[in-house]
């Protein structure tokens, strides 16, 4: 970001056509100078200097959500400014507006870390609007462009917390974290859950390449912890819905697939005011996640890096990165936090122009081993269908994942003699009672409100009541 | 874009018979600018005292040609920005985008702007004299971005140069305005010949006599008398102008 953001002025006689043709030839918006040729207003009027900004950014009215008040141009033009990285903002023709609406986009541009140029042609003007705005008089207009970039953590890999078991792992950071750093894991472990159940109930097979993919594009997160945390909820999903499931995370760090628009790309990209349709058509136009993955990644999952952002296994660049920047940064200025989606709005049009998507998978970053239970936790999940490529996980997985679906079946009060179990069910019951999953009880085993809680069935401020001592709780996630 | 071919009909004021076209000094002038200012796509100004030919000039060098492509606009009485972009757009889009005058200028530019690869845009601007300061600068932001490839042409009869140099920014980018002036009485006695066969073998003097009392060296106020006389002449079958003819003409109220 700029280090000195105050307003500077300049005259330049811009009534010469070489001297507008110079200004207007600084404009590089890959190198974060713009410059904006208003639409004259009318004699000493404020015009619409917001939506002129957008103009200059790229943004046209035929793509679609251009703003129809100034109060929702000034927020684009803000939001954009930011999301394109735009260091030098000259507004040439300045003497044109009034004082207070050259305030105005100075402030504006202010929020969003970019420095303004006014360039002016009639000294007295310039003199008025220099003291109503504390603008610096200078001889010339010297962009400086860009501005730094975030440096953010690489591929995190995940990082278990202490738990007897991966099925009582949700239960075990209850105790583990304090109230914040569990409903900040928790949410992402829902998000996760709740992506995944819709994925799969979208699909009428699940094969190598989706299971490879969808639960890398939720996994993703900078912060190991919750990386895990999106796993966790990943394999509660797959085992409601009737799968035994093992997940590993691969040795080898995973490069992610750069995409940088083209020039006509990033033109058309640039079209769109709205941050949400920009966003939307640069992820399904470049990228090869689909309409419900996109749907399901979280405002943090949108990683800044020095070199673009990094989503879904993708390093996008260039008008693709500020795209997602800007949906992003405008989702947090709806009040959104971090751990909520990307995009809300369900009216975002899927039919966009798609350019060589499927011609670069992101790297597999988990290897994920499936096989199908004897049914689903509510029969009404719909069940895929499950492609022969799948390797399958350890027979105990699977019969630990059997015997949990049957318990978690039964309402609470309720249980199963063991004396009913077949021998490998007894050797998984064993298993699950060590680890404090299930109770056993006068030959009867039952599911533990720790399973329970475990498996998104159990409400976490009952089970907190009953099983922690008494501490302040929020359930409601925490940016 | 549609592209149809700039063609209207050449017509002398009150369209008399016979008529051919005079290669006055104002027409030669103004092809040689033209030519200037289409090739660079710059912004060119033809002015000068009403009837002199400007707006016909104009109409025989840009008509028929295949070579650009011709928007005419005449401007109207007391114009705005919004009229001046809603013509413009009828005339270059087929359609007035809806929206606001903003929306509508983007749209404009855009559609200006992307003018490579097309055979060159010549937009005119006639009675540019009804130009004020908001329609003068918002011309100009129409024609300065730097990508910009179309001419622009601003035409005006009493008052134009005025307006133009009334707007500094307007002023400054003209490219070599073309100054249409009344005919001297030399360049009057060599053209009119060629303008009618009535004055091909009619008394230099009788010519002189016409324009100091009619015509004061205008074309349009000689093509009205032109298309008078030549109504007397054909039930006589006269074919030079006399000093009767003439003097019944003159008596005409103008």
């Amino acid at each position: 970001m700029s280090t000195d953001l105050a307003p500077r002025t300049v005259l330049r006689a811009e009534r010469e056509p070489q001297t507008l043709a110079g200004l207007l030839g600084l404009h590089d918006l890959e190198s974060g100078v713009v410059v904006c040729h208003p639409v004259p207003p009318r004699a000493g009027g404020a015009g619409q200097l917001a939506l002129d900004v957008l103009h200059a950014l790229g943004k046209r009215p035929s793509a679609g959500g251009w703003p129809r008040t100034s109060g929702v141009a000034a927020h684009y033009a803000k939001v954009w400014l930011e999301a394109e990285r735009v260091g030098d903002l000259v507004l040439v023709r300045a003497g044109l507006f009034a004082p207070a609406a050259l305030a105005e986009l100075a402030s504006l541009a202010r929020e969003a870390g970019t420095r303004t140029w006014l360039a002016f042609d009639d000294p007295k003007r310039r003199r008025a609007a220099g003291e109503l705005l504390s603008a610096q008089a200078v001889d010339a207009v010297q962009p400086s462009g860009g501005r730094c970039g975030e440096p953010t953590p690489g591929g995190a890999r995940a990082r278990a917390w202490p738990t007897p078991s991966p099925w009582l792992a949700r239960a075990a950071g209850a105790r583990t974290f304090t109230a914040q750093e569990f409903n900040d894991i928790d949410a992402r472990m829902y998000n996760a859950f709740k992506a995944t159940s819709t994925y799969i109930r979208s699909q009428r097979e699940l094969g190598y390449r989706s299971l490879q993919h969808f639960p890398g594009v939720m996994a993703v997160d900078p912060v190991p912890l919750r990386r895990h945390a999106r796993l966790i909820g990943v394999g509660c999903a797959l085992l409601q819905h009737g799968f035994a499931v093992e997940i590993r995370e691969r040795r080898i760090a995973a490069e992610p697939v750069v995409l940088t628009p083209t020039r006509a790309q990033a033109a058309q990209l640039r079209r769109h005011a709205s941050p949400a349709s920009a966003a939307f058509h640069a992820l399904t136009s470049l990228t090869d996640l689909d309409g419900i993955t996109i749907r399901s990644i979280t405002l943090d999952q949108v990683i800044e890096t020095a070199s673009g952002v990094w989503i879904g296994g993708y390093l996008l660049q260039g008008a693709a990165a500020a795209a997602l920047r800007a949906q992003r940064t405008a989702q947090y200025f709806r009040g959104l936090v971090s751990s909520q989606t990307l995009f809300m709005d369900a009216r975002i049009r899927d039919d966009v122009t798609v350019w060589g998507r499927g011609d670069i998978a992101p790297p597999i970053t988990l290897e994920v081993k499936l096989a199908r239970l004897s049914a689903p936790l509510d029969i009404s999940f719909h069940q895929p269908h499950l492609e022969a490529d799948l390797q399958t996980p350890a027979q105990e997985t699977q019969d630990e994942a059997e015997l949990i679906l049957r318990l978690l079946r039964l309402t609470p009060s309720r249980a199963i003699p063991l004396a009913r179990l077949s021998r490998p069910y007894r050797a998984a019951a064993a298993r699950l009672t060590a680890t404090s999953a299930t109770s056993v009880h006068e030959g009867l085993i039952a599911a533990s409100d720790h399973l329970r809680f475990s498996q998104f069935l159990f409400d976490p401020t009952r089970f907190m009541a009953k099983h922690i001592e008494p501490r302040p709780w929020h359930l409601q996630p925490q940016a | 874009m549609a592209t149809i071919t700039f063609n209207p009909p050449i017509r002398h004021h009150a369209d008399p018979p016979g008529v051919g076209i005079i290669e006055t000094e104002g027409l030669l002038i103004a092809e040689h600018s033209l030519r200037y200012v289409i090739a660079h796509r710059q912004l060119g100004a033809l002015t000068g005292v009403a009837g002199t030919g400007k707006t016909f000039a104009l109409q025989v060098l840009l008509r028929a040609r295949r070579d650009i492509r011709v928007v005419w606009i005449e401007v109207q009485v007391k114009p705005t920005m919004l009229s001046i972009a809603r013509v413009l757009a009828l005339a270059l889009l087929g359609e007035v985008p809806r929206g606001s005058r903003h929306e509508l200028s983007y749209h404009l530019q855009d559609a200006l702007v992307d003018q490579s690869g097309e055979v060159p845009l010549v937009v005119v601007f006639d009675e540019a004299q009804r130009l004020n300061n908001e329609c003068a600068e918002y011309l100009r932001y129409l024609h300065d971005p730097h990508e910009t490839s179309f001419a622009m042409l601003l035409a005006g009869g009493n008052g134009c140069w005025e307006t133009i140099r009334r707007e500094p920014m307007l002023h400054s980018r003209v490219h070599e305005p073309v100054f249409f002036k009344p005919l001297g009485e030399k360049a009057l006695l060599q053209m009119l010949p060629n303008y009618h066969a009535m004055y091909e073998h009619a008394d230099p003097e009788l010519l002189l006599e016409v324009d100091q009392q009619r015509c004061h060296g205008i074309l349009r106020h000689w093509s009205a008398f032109t298309a008078s006389a030549a109504q007397l002449h054909a039930p006589r079958g006269e074919q030079t102008l006399t000093g009767a003819i003439a003097e019944v003409v003159l008596r005409q109220p103008k």
